[in-house]
């Protein structure tokens, strides 16, 4: 059913200059994921994994190495064409939730739509839908502050997911949550993915969330160190078992 | 991004610091009045020049004399003289862009009423083309050639009969009443004569032939138009050649030529080609224009140093502009950096901050001008009479709210710039 990975890594080298010293956060990496996987990049603090989801997501470049994601060559590009990359292809889900604090939940889905030249109306309707889809249908025009950690990052999950995109980067997205409330959101956001059939890339330091994902890496040093594959239910078990090169 | 969304998302940006806005915008306000306050005075020191000059004459007559006087590369004056008559009248209507001939020649003379006399100013004046050339009365009807039975036809000066003018030669005193109004009024007889001999004494000296007194048929008066025809009585030029001739000891008028003519062009625009053209005849040429336009000269001078003394508040206010733009460019790193993730394009984003700057100008120039047009009014009150005087034209009031506005966008360039520059991962850092 898959012709292609969605996301293909190449021998990535990321080299930060820090004062004289040459700080190596990617050391070559390659990597493919396909499409509607979901998947889990983990490893402590320092490791990389955050550099990773920043050059997948075209946020900064690769000092050297290639990443062709949905047949784009991210390497080569440029800040304005990354960012209409990422206008057609990646949603994102923060940390921090990074929700604009003076909008409401309702503008906060729908403000992502306005930079796509998307029309008021339109855009209201779909971020009604997305937020609709969360649960948080009783708190369109409730603004952040108003709203408990595990609403906002619901709010951030719809906004992500309000301009359909294929791609799906999250960065610690349970990292400001309690326990329960991790688990609560991490399910919604699994759920989601799959239901929609979306690529989820999610970052974590966190084993616990890991389980969550179908696939499993593991990054330490800047070197990608393990690949694993979990089995949730039936379906996944099927897809894992098939191996790497059909899923 | 579309630029209604460009606009509401510029807007409540700025709202939400609305002190701060307000603050830039006031500064705005201040160096925006004080530019169009300064060049305001300017333009009413011009309006005031011109509206002086007006009043003077027609800005579109030339007056030409026979005389045109010159001065060659040593510096050695020089004069030519030419005829100026009936043929010369004809020659100037020829010229393209002219609209009407006036020849004119002027008298001084004796107007006497009972015992009472004036000394006045008389002008013949071709009264055909009077319209033309705004001789407007007040009351009665022009004045004809008519000298039958000795009697004269005369317009007379508006001001004649409102100042006391008449006067008793023997007493000296003025022919007022209690409540300071003429005695002598248009509807009195009066006799004219050009021989002064006969109100001071000396015409019954042995051997002379004293001036004869004509008497004369007042037609009307003039009205106070304000031109340079209201101050003068009028009679018809051929009337006042005759009188002139008979009365050649008493005055020297050149009966051959006229005094001056005065040449009324289509429009302004005109004004310039004819007088070369009759400059270049040889004629001596005299017009509004020329003058105004030496004095705009120097008041375009003042209205630079005003303009500069009003443009260094503005300058501050742009400043004040840029230093709000890099604030909140600093302290907005965070949001730009999620709006660039979220995919807002570089040109947008450098569009918001321009669109902020614009509307910190469009609010400033709008808000200086309504300060402007009060301050105005208030000097206007204050400084009446000093001649001093505060304009605001429409092209002004326009102008200024554009200049206001592209010198916020001057000054939100470079923030803008740098928010565009402003890397996405600032989104993913977590303090």
């Amino acid at each position: 059913m898959e012709q292609a990975p969605l996301i293909e890594i190449r021998n990535a080298k990321k080299i930060y200059r820090v004062g004289s010293v040459d700080v190596h956060a990617l050391r070559g990496v390659d990597l493919t994921i396909n499409r509607g996987e979901i998947c889990c990049i983990i490893g402590r603090s320092g490791s990389g994994k955050s550099t990773l989801l920043n050059v997948l997501a075209g946020l900064e470049h690769v000092t050297s190495g290639e990443i062709v994601i949905a047949g784009k060559r991210l390497h080569k590009m440029t800040q304005s064409e990354l960012i209409l990359f990422r206008q057609k292809h990646v949603g994102f889900i923060f940390q921090a939730f990074n929700l604009m604090p003076y909008y409401t939940a309702l503008e906060n889905v729908a403000f992502p739509l306005s930079f796509r030249g998307v029309k008021k109306r339109r855009r209201n309707a779909l971020a009604k839908e997305a937020l609709k889809a969360m649960g948080l249908e009783t708190h369109m025009k409730h603004k952040p502050s108003e709203m408990s950690g595990g609403q906002q990052q619901r709010v951030g999950i719809a906004r992500a997911l309000v301009a359909d995109p294929d791609i799906i980067f999250a960065d610690e997205p349970t990292g400001n949550l309690d326990s329960s409330t991790s688990d609560d959101v991490m399910r919604t956001i699994v759920d989601v993915m799959r239901s929609r059939g979306k690529t989820l890339v999610m970052v974590t330091h966190d084993p616990h969330m890991a389980e969550f994902a179908d696939k499993v890496i593991q990054i330490l040093d800047g070197r990608i160190v393990s690949i694993e594959y979990n089995r949730h239910d039936a379906d996944v078990k099927e897809e894992a078992q098939q191996g790497e090169e059909t899923v | 991004m579309r630029f209604s969304d460009l606009l509401r998302t510029a807007f409540l940006n700025l709202w939400r610091r609305k002190l701060r806005a307000f603050l830039t915008v006031l500064g705005m306000v201040i160096g925006t009045s004080s530019i169009v306050v300064m060049v305001s005075l300017g333009i009413g020191m011009r309006e005031a020049m011109i509206e002086s000059y007006s009043q003077m004459g027609s800005m579109t007559n030339i007056t030409v004399t026979r005389w045109n006087y010159s001065v060659d590369e040593n510096g050695n004056w020089d004069s030519t003289e030419k005829d100026l008559n009936k043929k010369t009248v004809e020659l100037f209507k020829q010229i393209p862009g002219v609209e009407a001939v006036m020849p004119r020649i002027s008298a001084w003379g004796l107007l006497k009423s009972g015992r009472y006399i004036a000394d006045i100013g008389i002008m013949g004046i071709d009264t055909s083309v009077a319209d033309q050339f705004g001789i407007a009365l007040s009351e009665g009807t022009l004045p004809t050639a008519r000298t039958t039975g000795g009697t004269y036809d005369i317009v007379f000066a508006s001001d004649l009969f409102l100042y006391g003018y008449f006067y008793d030669p023997n007493t000296g005193k003025q022919a007022v009443d209690r409540d300071g109004n003429s005695k002598v009024t248009a509807d009195s007889r009066f006799q004219l004569t050009f021989d002064y001999n006969n109100v001071y004494g000396g015409s019954d000296m042995e051997g002379y032939t004293p001036g004869k007194f004509y008497r004369l048929n007042g037609t009307g008066v003039t009205a106070q138009s304000g031109n340079e025809f209201s101050y003068y009585c009028l009679m018809d030029i051929e009337a006042l050649k005759k009188l002139a001739k008979e009365n050649s000891s008493f005055m020297s008028i050149d009966t051959t030529n006229y005094n001056e003519v005065i040449v009324k062009c289509s429009d302004t625009d005109a004004v310039e080609t004819v007088n070369q053209y009759i400059k270049d005849l040889g004629y001596g040429t005299e017009c509004l224009q020329e003058w105004i336009e030496q004095s705009e000269e120097s008041i375009a001078q003042t209205q630079y140093l005003l303009g500069a003394i009003g443009g260094v508040s503005l300058l501050v206010a742009a400043i004040g502009i840029m230093n709000t733009m890099m604030m909140s460019i600093y302290e907005r790193t965070k949001e730009i950096g999620i709006i660039k993730v979220l995919g807002c394009r570089m040109s947008n984003i450098a569009a918001l901050f321009l669109t902020e700057s614009a509307y910190i100008g469009f609010f400033g120039g709008a808000l200086g001008l309504g300060v402007s047009y009060t301050l105005s009014m208030v000097l206007n009150k204050f400084l009446a009479g000093s001649g001093l005087y505060s304009s605001i034209p429409l092209y002004l009031a326009f102008g200024a709210v554009a200049f206001s506005i592209l010198v916020a966008l001057v000054s939100g360039l470079y923030p803008a710039l740098r928010a565009m520059r402003l890397s996405p991962l600032a989104a993913i850092r977590n303090e």
